[in-house]
C-alpha cells in the first residue's frame, strides 16, 4: 500500500478528522466519507492518532479520576472467615481485609440494624474519631461503615481471650493485676486526652492477647493448656459504642440474658448531680482491678435492679475481706477508684497509673485510705434514689417478660398468664409513662434512653393488643404510649420520628373520639397530643403547620373548658393551647397575634389559680405565660411591661415559698429581674433598675450555690452584674460599678461579653484615677480582640490612660500608654484600616480621647495614618 | 416510542417525550444523589434536605418539557440550580434566623446560590458524564469499549491500542468515534463540551 495516494481522492481536513473521531455531529455523508477513507489510508490513520485532545475526552478523563476518589480506601467487601462470637453488641466475625493478608475482627452491630440515617451518621462520626486512636493498649479500629443498613467496625484481630473469660477460671497475682490495670490506665489517659470517654469499662471489654507460639493450641482444650497471655499488652475495646449496640442496657436483641450493671459508676445511673467524666472511667478501671484481685465484680445482686441499688447505696466488700493477704496499698488504690463521689477518686487515669506503678516498684503510694462506710452513707442521703428510676426498672423487667411470653404464644394458657401479668404491671407501666409529663426529667440522658426503649417495647405489645382487643382501654393505652415514645424521640433529637408517632397517636385518639365523642378524657388526651405535635413542629421550623393545628385545636379545648369550668386541668389545657399558639405566632413574626394569645393564656391561668391556689404546676405555667407576655409587650412597646414582670416575679416567689430548692424557678426569677431591670432603666428609674439587678443576683447566687457549674446561671448572673455595673456607672456609683464589672467578667461565659465588660471596667477605673489597675486590666486583653475593630478600641483605651497620666502630672513619649497607642495605630495603619474607616481616623485627629496622644505624637503622625 | 428512534435523540429530548418513565427514572437516579450531596454540603439541615430534594425533583419533572436550551454554555446546569435554589429559599429563610444570624436573609441566599453554582461547575459535568457512560456501555462490545477507554482514559495512541487488542488501527479509531458520538448525542444540552 502506498503511503501517499496518488489518485484524486482528497484527504479529510484536520477539522473533519477531529470532528469524526471525537464524535461531533456532522452530516452522515461527511462521516461516511471520512470513515471509509480511514479504512484504507494509513497516513490519515496516523494523523487521526495524533490529534489534539478533545475537551470532552479531557472531561471523561477527569471524571474517571473523580470516580476513583469516591471509592473508599477499604471497601465493605471483607472476606468473612468464621464467626468468632456473639456479644451484647452484635456478632463478631474473623475476617480478612480484601487485597491484604491482614486479619480483622469485623463487628456487625446488629442492634443498630434498623437505625435511621442520622443514627448511622452519628455512629460513623464517633467511630471515625475512635479510628484515630493509636495506643498499644487500645484496640485499633481500621474501618467503619455500613453494610445494608447494619453498621460495622473493622478492628485489629487479637488472638487471645477477654479478661472476663480468663478470670472465670484463673486469678492474677498482685503484681500482674497492678501492672495490667496500670497499662489500661495508660491507655485510658491517652484516650481521655483525645477527648473521648469509654463509659463502659468492664472485664468483658478488655482483650488480652496470647503470645504467638501458643495460638496454635487454640483448638485444644483451653483449660488444660493455659495460654501464655501477654497482660502488658491488654487492650481496651468497645468504646461507648454500647449506645449504638443496643439502647436497652438490660435487654438485648440477640437473645441473651439480661446484662449486668455491676461495673457502672453511680453517676451513670440516672443521678444527675454528677456528670459522666473521665472519673467515670477511673471507676471502671477500679472495678476491673477489683475483679482481678477478688474474682468477682464490686457489686453483684440477685437482679439488675438490686445491683443498681447496691452501686448507689452500698460500699463494696473490702478486698481484704475476700483476699486476706492483699497488700494494703493495692487495696487502698482499688477502693479509691470505687469512691461514690467522683471527687474522691483519682482525678485522672494518669494518677491511677502512677500510684499503681509506685506500688509495683514498692514505693509508697500517694492515696490515703478512705473511711469505708462513712462517705457512702452521707452520699446516699444527699441523693435519694429517684422513684422514677425504680419504676422504670420494674417496668423494664416486667415488659421484657411480658412481651416474651406474649409473643411466644405456645399455649393459650401462657397467653392468658401473660395478660394477667400485664394487668398486674400496668401500675408500674403507667407510673413510668407518667414521667413523660414532666419534661425536665428528660435531661437525664441515660434515663431518657432507657425510657424510650421501654416505650418502644411497650408499643409493640400495645399495638398487638389493640388489634386483638380493640377496646377503649387498649386504644387509650396505645395512644398514651405513642405519645410517650414521640416525646422521647423528640427529646433525643429524632424529631421526624417523634412527629410520626405523634401523628399516629392523633389517629388513635381520633378513633377513640369517634367511638365515644362525649368522653372527656379522650378529648383531653386528643388536645394534649395535638399541642405536643404542634410544639414539636414549631421547634422543627414547621411553624405554619403548627399554627394550623393549634388553631384547629383551640375550639376543642375551649369546648372542653366550657363543659367543665371548675376543672383546673382543662382550664390549663386551653391556656396551654393559647400559649403555644402565641409561641408559634412569635416564630412566624406575628407578634400582635401572639400578644393576644399570651394575654388569654395568662388570664385563664390567673382565673384557675383562684380556684386552686396551691397548685404549683399551674403556677409554673402561669409564670411562663406571664414572662412570655412581658417579652411580647416589650417587643411591641405596648402595655405595662414592668407590671407584667412584677406579676411574674410575684408568681415565682410564691412557688419558691413552697419549693425552696426548685432551681429552675429561682433561675427564672433571676432572669425576670434581669429583664425587669432593663424596663426600669428605659423609664429612667436608675435606682429601681439597680435594685432589680440586686434581687436577681441574689436569686441566681442561690442557684449557683446548689450547682456551681450551671452554664445558664453563670451567663445570667454575669449579665445581671453587667447591667448593674452600667446603671451604677450612669449614676456615679463608680466604685460599685468597678466591683460589678469584675464580677461580670468572672462569671462571663461569652468572650465578647467579657471584652465589653473589661473595656467598661478600664474606663471606670480611669474615672476613679486607678491608673495602675487600669493598666493591669489592659494586660488581660492580650489574647482577645485580635480583629481590627477590637484593636482600635484597645488603642482608644490606651490613649485614655495616656490622658489620665497627664492629669496626674506624668507625661512624655516614654509612657507605656503612649507607646502602646502608637504601636497599635501604626499597625492598623499598615493594614489599611484607616483608609477603610475614615471615621476612625477622624476620632484620632479630633477626638478628646486622643488629645494627649496627639500632642505627644505630633501632627505628622496623625496625618500619615 | 421505538427504541431505534429513541437512540437518535439526546437524553433531554427523550425526557421531553410524554410518558417516558424509564428515562425519567434514570434521570432522577442521576440527579437525586447529586443534588442531595450538594444540599447537605451547603449546610442545609438534614431534616429539610429530603423535603427540598423532593420538591426540586418534582419541579424538574413538571418544568423540563418546557425547557429550551438557549445555546449558552451551562444553561442546563443553571436551570437545575435555579430550581434548587428556589426550593431552598424557604428553608434558608428560616435558617437565616438561626445559623446565619449575622447575615441578612438575602445575603444568605446569595451565598447559597454562589456556592451551589461553584460546586455544580466543578462537579456536575463529571458526574453526569460518568452516568451517561454507564448508560451507553451496553451498546458496545467489550473490545470496542476497551479501545475507547485505552485511548481516552489511558491516553494511548491508536496504533498502540490496536496492537494491544489485536485489531486494526482503523477499527480502534472507529470505536472511539462511535462511543464519543453516542455520548455527545445523549448528553446534548446537559453536558457542555
Amino acid at each position: 500500500m502506498l503511503k501517499y495516494p496518488t489518485d484524486n481522492s482528497a484527504h479529510p481536513t484536520d477539522d473533519q478528522l477531529h470532528s469524526v473521531i471525537n464524535g461531533y455531529p456532522l452530516d452522515s455523508d461527511e462521516i461516511e466519507f471520512v470513515e471509509s477513507h480511514l479504512e484504507t489510508c494509513g497516513h490519515c490513520q496516523t494523523r487521526a492518532g495524533n490529534l489534539d485532545f478533545d475537551p470532552l475526552a479531557r472531561l471523561i478523563q477527569k471524571a474517571s479520576h473523580q470516580k476513583s476518589h469516591e471509592t473508599p480506601k477499604i471497601s465493605a467487601g471483607y472476606e468473612l472467615i468464621e464467626e468468632a462470637g456473639r456479644g451484647a453488641a452484635g456478632i463478631v466475625y474473623e475476617a480478612r481485609q480484601p487485597g491484604t493478608d491482614r486479619r480483622v475482627a469485623l463487628k456487625m452491630l446488629v442492634g443498630g440494624a434498623n437505625s435511621k440515617a442520622s443514627d448511622l451518621a452519628r455512629f460513623k462520626r464517633e467511630a471515625q474519631a475512635l479510628s484515630r486512636l493509636d495506643h498499644p493498649n487500645v484496640v485499633k479500629i481500621f474501618d467503619v461503615g455500613e453494610q445494608e443498613g447494619v453498621p460495622f467496625l473493622a478492628m485489629e484481630w487479637i488472638d487471645g481471650r477477654s479478661l472476663a473469660e480468663f478470670l472465670k477460671t484463673n486469678t492474677l497475682n498482685y503484681q500482674q493485676a497492678a501492672t495490667l490495670v496500670a497499662k489500661l490506665a495508660d491507655g485510658m489517659q491517652y484516650v481521655h486526652q483525645q477527648g473521648i470517654l469509654h463509659r463502659d469499662l468492664k472485664p468483658q471489654n478488655i482483650l488480652v492477647p496470647a503470645s504467638a507460639e501458643q495460638s496454635s493450641l487454640k483448638n485444644l482444650n483451653e483449660d488444660s493448656h493455659p495460654k501464655k497471655l501477654k497482660f502488658k499488652s491488654a487492650k481496651i475495646c468497645d468504646f461507648g459504642l454500647a449506645r449504638f449496640s443496643d439502647p436497652g442496657e438490660f435487654h438485648t436483641r440477640t437473645g441473651e440474658t439480661l446484662g449486668t450493671p455491676s461495673y457502672m459508676a453511680p453517676e451513670q445511673i440516672g443521678n444527675q448531680a454528677n456528670p459522666v467524666t473521665e472519673k467515670t472511667d477511673v471507676y471502671g478501671l477500679g472495678a476491673i482491678l477489683y475483679e482481678c484481685l477478688t474474682g468477682r465484680p464490686p457489686f453483684h445482686g440477685n437482679s439488675p435492679l438490686e445491683t443498681l441499688k447496691m452501686v448507689v447505696d452500698r460500699d463494696p466488700v473490702a478486698v481484704s475481706a475476700l483476699r486476706p493477704n492483699v497488700p494494703k496499698d493495692l487495696e487502698v488504690i482499688c477502693h479509691r477508684c470505687l469512691a461514690k463521689n467522683p471527687k474522691d477518686r483519682f482525678a485522672t487515669a494518669l494518677e491511677l497509673q502512677q500510684d499503681l506503678e509506685r506500688f509495683v516498684q514498692n514505693r509508697p503510694i500517694v492515696s490515703r485510705p478512705i473511711p469505708v462506710y462513712d462517705r457512702a452513707i452521707r452520699w446516699a442521703r444527699r441523693n435519694p434514689w429517684p422513684v422514677t428510676v425504680v419504676c422504670l426498672l420494674l417496668a423494664a423487667v416486667a415488659i421484657v417478660i411480658i412481651s416474651q411470653l406474649y409473643h411466644s404464644q405456645k399455649l393459650a394458657s401462657q397467653r392468658d398468664e401473660a395478660l394477667d401479668q400485664y394487668q398486674a404491671s400496668r401500675a408500674a407501666i403507667w407510673k413510668m409513662l407518667d414521667v413523660a409529663r414532666n419534661e425536665s426529667d428528660f435531661e437525664i440522658p441515660r434515663l431518657q434512653e432507657l425510657q424510650t426503649n421501654q416505650a418502644a417495647i411497650a408499643l409493640e405489645l400495645f399495638e398487638s393488643l389493640a388489634q386483638t382487643e380493640n377496646t377503649q382501654e387498649s386504644l387509650m393505652d396505645l395512644a398514651r404510649v405513642q405519645m410517650v415514645l414521640g416525646s422521647g424521640l423528640v427529646a433525643q433529637g429524632q424529631a421526624d420520628e417523634g412527629i410520626q408517632h405523634f401523628q399516629r397517636c392523633q389517629k388513635t385518639l381520633q378513633k377513640l373520639f369517634d367511638l365515644s365523642p362525649d368522653n372527656l378524657e379522650t378529648l383531653g388526651a386528643l388536645i394534649s397530643s395535638q399541642v405536643k405535635l404542634a410544639h414539636t413542629l414549631n421547634r422543627q421550623q414547621k411553624t405554619d403547620q403548627a399554627i394550623q393545628i393549634l388553631q384547629a385545636t383551640l375550639p376543642l379545648a375551649q369546648r372542653l373548658h366550657e363543659q367543665t369550668p371548675d376543672n383546673v386541668g382543662h382550664a390549663n389545657l386551653v391556656a396551654w393551647t393559647h400559649h403555644n399558639l402565641g409561641t408559634a405566632y412569635v416564630s412566624a413574626n406575628k407578634r400582635q397575634l401572639a400578644l393576644k394569645e399570651y394575654e388569654s393564656a395568662v388570664q385563664i391561668r390567673e382565673l384557675a389559680r383562684k380556684n386552686s391556689p396551691d397548685n404549683d404546676e399551674l403556677l409554673r405555667f402561669l409564670a411562663e405565660s406571664q414572662v412570655s407576655l412581658a417579652v411580647c409587650q416589650m417587643a411591641l412597646e405596648t402595655g405595662d411591661v414592668g407590671k407584667t414582670y412584677l406579676k411574674a416575679i410575684e408568681t415565682f416567689n410564691e412557688i419558691e415559698k413552697r419549693n425552696p430548692d426548685d432551681i429552675n424557678t429561682i433561675v427564672s426569677k433571676g432572669v425576670a429581674y434581669l429583664n425587669y431591670s432593663n424596663v426600669l432603666a428605659g423609664k429612667n428609674d436608675g435606682d429601681g433598675a439597680i435594685d432589680a439587678c440586686t434581687r436577681g443576683i441574689v436569686a441566681i447566687e442561690k442557684a449557683l450555690a446548689a450547682n456551681p457549674k450551671q452554664y445558664n446561671a453563670k451567663n445570667y448572673i454575669s449579665m445581671l452584674y453587667g447591667n448593674r455595673a452600667v446603671f451604677c456607672s450612669q449614676t456615679q456609683k463608680t466604685r460599685q460599678a468597678v466591683d460589678d464589672w469584675r464580677s461580670a467578667i468572672k462569671f462571663s461565659v461569652v468572650d465578647s461579653t467579657r471584652d465589653f465588660c473589661r473595656r467598661a471596667l478600664v474606663r471606670d477605673l480611669l474615672v476613679l484615677s486607678k491608673i495602675d489597675e487600669a493598666i493591669s486590666e489592659m494586660e488581660n486583653f492580650k489574647t482577645a480582640m485580635t480583629d481590627h475593630e477590637g484593636q482600635f478600641q484597645l488603642a482608644t483605651l490606651w490613649s485614655a490612660i495616656c490622658n489620665a497620666r497627664k492629669s496626674q502630672g506624668a507625661t512624655g513619649t516614654k509612657l507605656r500608654s503612649f507607646q502602646e497607642t502608637k504601636r497599635i495605630l501604626t499597625h492598623l495603619s499598615h493594614q489599611g484600616y484607616f483608609s477603610k474607616k475614615p471615621t476612625a481616623k477622624k476620632s484620632v485627629s479630633t477626638g478628646d480621647e486622643f488629645r494627649q496622644f496627639k500632642i505627644l505624637a505630633g501632627p505628622e503622625f496623625v496625618d500619615k495614618l | 416510542m421505538e427504541t431505534n428512534q429513541l437512540t437518535s435523540l439526546s437524553l433531554l429530548d427523550r425526557l421531553q417525550q410524554p410518558d417516558n418513565d424509564r428515562d425519567w427514572e434514570m434521570f432522577l437516579s442521576i440527579y437525586r444523589p447529586f443534588i442531595r450531596k450538594h444540599l447537605l454540603r451547603s449546610g442545609i439541615h438534614q431534616t429539610d434536605v429530603d423535603d427540598v430534594l423532593q420538591e426540586s425533583l418534582a419541579e424538574m419533572l413538571i418544568a423540563l418539557p418546557k425547557f429550551q436550551h438557549n445555546g449558552n454554555t451551562g444553561a442546563f446546569r443553571k436551570w437545575i440550580k435555579t430550581i434548587v435554589v428556589r426550593k431552598s429559599y424557604r428553608v434558608l429563610q428560616q435558617h437565616a434566623k438561626t445559623k446565619y444570624a449575622h447575615l441578612q436573609a438575602s445575603e444568605q441566599i446569595e451565598q447559597f446560590d454562589q456556592s451551589l453554582e461553584q460546586m455544580m461547575e466543578r462537579e456536575h459535568d463529571q458526574h453526569i458524564v460518568n452516568c451517561l457512560l454507564k448508560m451507553i456501555r451496553p451498546e458496545f462490545t467489550e473490545t470496542a469499549w476497551s479501545a475507547f477507554e485505552l485511548q481516552v482514559l489511558g491516553g494511548k495512541k491508536a496504533a498502540e491500542v490496536a496492537e494491544l487488542l489485536g485489531g486494526t488501527t482503523n477499527s480502534v479509531l472507529l470505536a472511539k468515534s462511535r462511543v464519543m458520538r453516542r455520548l455527545r448525542k445523549l448528553g446534548q444540552g446537559i453536558v457542555e463540551c
